[in-house]
């Protein structure tokens, strides 16, 4: 009896009544998956051409299954060949951008990290940017068959040389400081915006064409082998999430602590930057830099899910490609036929619900 | 056994650390005491595997602690730093369970919980359970982190090897009767087997509470022992340069009152 009564003790000594943050943490990921493929099917549905909901049903069809029958060739046109890949390319992006900011947020322990904010994206930027205006300098058959990689892998590049820089500059002894950081960051946002400035005052017509087109940042050239050059990278990220959440979790205390408690920190920290640069760099190289989404979607979601990285970073995936993919409808419907670049739009949404969040729960979370 | 063998830490031509030797039993409270800029934090980290001496061994139960892998470390000692910055919103059970995170604990998803709660129970947090770590006050905070790191090596013994628990100036925020509970815990965590390290600064609690004391001044080691044997009014002149005077009132006293080192349990206010 009393030995009853003492292993029951053992196993509940208080019962364990599920925090709302339990309960948020559960049900997020199954919210998000939903949120995200009613948005994808939205962003199939709505654009300048009208497309009927069964033709989109279709279109499924034939892309899964090759099943050519339930479409016309207007219809797959508009689909398969402009929105499929304009939104398959907005949840690789949107969903690098925002778990990219939310591991680069917690490897630097500070929520106001961010790709775009710490100069990393600038890094990307001048290396896409470099690699159009001088590119026209490599041999031709490099140009005709790798074009089209050349960009994200160049980008890809700069990202990383950037943040292992600002993190070799802003770490003394094994602790990073965030002050430090932020200032490397603008420095070397200011650094690549004067040698890109230079280039582009140096650059020919078409090439200056080709920028400006790229730096306003959108969906708006979206192809399949746009697609596919992304997607690595993207994929990359999407696979080690699991695998990263309880080291960064670790992190947050400290990179001592980390170690203490039984984490390869100097693995973990290598593998972080290399997949946010690769991230970030593919993502600014398929659609320019979009600001934002790396800070408000981790920042909103730690709010309700609380920062454990578990339920954080796949969460933060899932709301990232909904936040892109909406801009982007939202980009390309409100001065139709013409489009808004996507900046606009995610800093519109993202602004005030930061900023209203940030007054309504000021006096609970200090950043 | 935890044994540092004739460990030296050098920073460019500054010598942190000089052929120190140091030695940690299973069932013992071992407390390092020494002036500011002696070299403890220095010896803790060579101790903890943090840092790797510029030369001499630390062995843990007669492996270079070097060999042993992160996860393996992890759950043979665990670090109670001297103060944690953590600037995101987690809930205090959340900052506990962290110490469970590397999964060498042996546990499954149900005994976890229970785990976290007594822990806190421990350190006498059971009521903040629900709360956000942020809202805690300095010494809470640091309570907090306690429990975290017996999640860890919960077990002061386990498979006949014992655990380690270091202790990094773990009574700087706290008030004096927590200073006596988190030595308290220490001074448990040895007798069930284990083996503690702590730095402390003050002498009065490490006369109390230690088995042995390790006394370092500028990177060198001047004595260690029990101790009745260690703190000397000699000592406390030469190595905390404490003039006549002061040795007259609380020191002398207390280097004079052997007893004082004599019995921990004597002394535990009721």
């Amino acid at each position: 009896m009393s030995v009853m009564a003492r292993s029951e003790a053992f196993k509940s000594p208080v019962p364990h009544a599920k925090t709302s943050r339990e309960v948020c943490q559960q049900c997020a990921v199954k919210v998000l998956t939903v949120l995200l493929l009613v948005i994808c099917f939205v962003s199939l549905a709505v654009g300048p051409t009208e497309v009927s909901v069964s033709h989109i049903f279709g279109a499924m069809d034939y892309w899964l299954f090759g099943d050519e029958t339930a479409l016309t060739l207007r219809d797959k046109v508009v689909l398969i060949d402009i929105r499929m890949p304009r939104t398959v390319l907005g949840c690789l992006v949107g969903a690098s951008l925002a778990a990219s900011g939310a591991m680069m947020q917690g490897l630097f322990r500070n929520p106001l990290a961010d790709p775009g904010l710490v100069g990393v994206s600038s890094g990307a930027a001048l290396a896409a940017v470099c690699i159009i205006t001088l590119s026209s300098g490599l041999p031709a058959w490099i140009l005709d068959d790798y074009s089209v990689y050349l960009l994200p892998w160049g980008a890809f590049v700069g990202g990383a040389a950037t943040t292992a820089l600002l993190y070799k500059v802003a770490t003394r002894r094994g602790q990073t400081s965030i002050a430090t950081m932020l200032l490397a960051g603008i420095a070397l946002g200011a650094l690549s915006g004067a040698v890109t400035g230079f280039l582009i005052f140096g650059s020919t017509d078409k090439e200056l064409r080709d920028l400006t087109f790229w730096g306003m940042g959108g969906l708006g050239s979206s192809t399949w082998p746009r697609v596919w050059s992304t997607l690595p990278f993207a994929l990359a990220v999407l696979v080690s999430l699991p695998f990263i959440a309880r080291g960064l979790n670790a992190f947050l205390l400290g990179e001592a602590e980390a170690f203490h408690l039984g984490f390869n920190t100097q693995h973990l920290k290598r593998l972080i930057i290399i997949l946010v640069a690769g991230a970030t760099g593919a993502s600014v190289a398929a659609a320019g830099i979009i600001g934002f989404v790396g800070i408000v979607v981790p920042h909103v979601l730690r709010l309700i899910i609380g920062p454990d990285h578990r339920f954080l970073l796949p969460s933060c995936a899932l709301l990232g490609a909904s936040l892109l993919v909406a801009a982007d409808v939202v980009a390309r419907t409100v001065v139709a036929p013409a489009e808004l670049p996507i900046g606009i739009i995610t800093a519109f949404i993202g602004a005030p619900v930061f900023l209203s969040i940030l007054l309504g729960r000021k006096n609970q979370v200090q950043l | 056994m935890l044994e540092a063998i004739n460990i030296t830490v050098s920073v460019g031509a500054k010598k942190l650390l000089q052929d120190v030797c140091f030695r940690s039993c299973p069932g013992e409270l071992t407390i390092i005491i020494g002036p500011n800029g002696a070299g403890k934090s220095t010896l803790l980290k060579c101790l903890t595997g943090d840092q790797k001496p510029s030369e001499g061994a630390v062995m843990l139960d007669g492996t270079s602690i070097w060999s042993v892998p992160a996860v393996e470390l992890a759950s043979r000692r665990a670090v109670l730093p001297q103060s944690s910055q953590l600037h995101f919103p987690f809930s205090v059970e959340e900052v506990v369970r962290l110490g469970l995170v590397s999964g060498s604990h042996g546990l499954s998803a149900r005994q976890l919980r229970p785990r976290v709660l007594e822990a806190l129970e421990r350190v006498g947090l059971t009521s903040c359970l629900n709360r956000y770590y942020q809202e805690l006050s300095g010494g809470e905070k640091q309570r907090v982190h306690l429990a975290r790191v017996l999640c860890q090596v919960w077990d002061p013994k386990q498979n006949g090897r014992a655990n380690y628990l270091f202790l990094d100036e773990p009574t700087a925020s706290l008030d004096l009767k927590h200073q006596i509970d988190v030595l308290e815990t220490g001074r448990k965590y040895a007798e069930e087997g284990g083996g503690v390290i702590a730095v402390l600064h003050d002498i009065d609690l490490a006369c109390v509470f230690a088995d042995k004391l390790f006394v370092l001044n500028h990177g060198n080691l001047v004595a260690h022992g029990t101790p009745q044997d260690v703190v000397t009014t000699d000592l406390l002149h030469s190595v905390y340069h404490l003039d006549d005077r002061m040795l007259e009132t609380k020191w002398g006293h207390l280097a004079k009152d052997r007893n004082l080192g004599k019995s921990w349990s004597d002394l535990r206010p009721s």
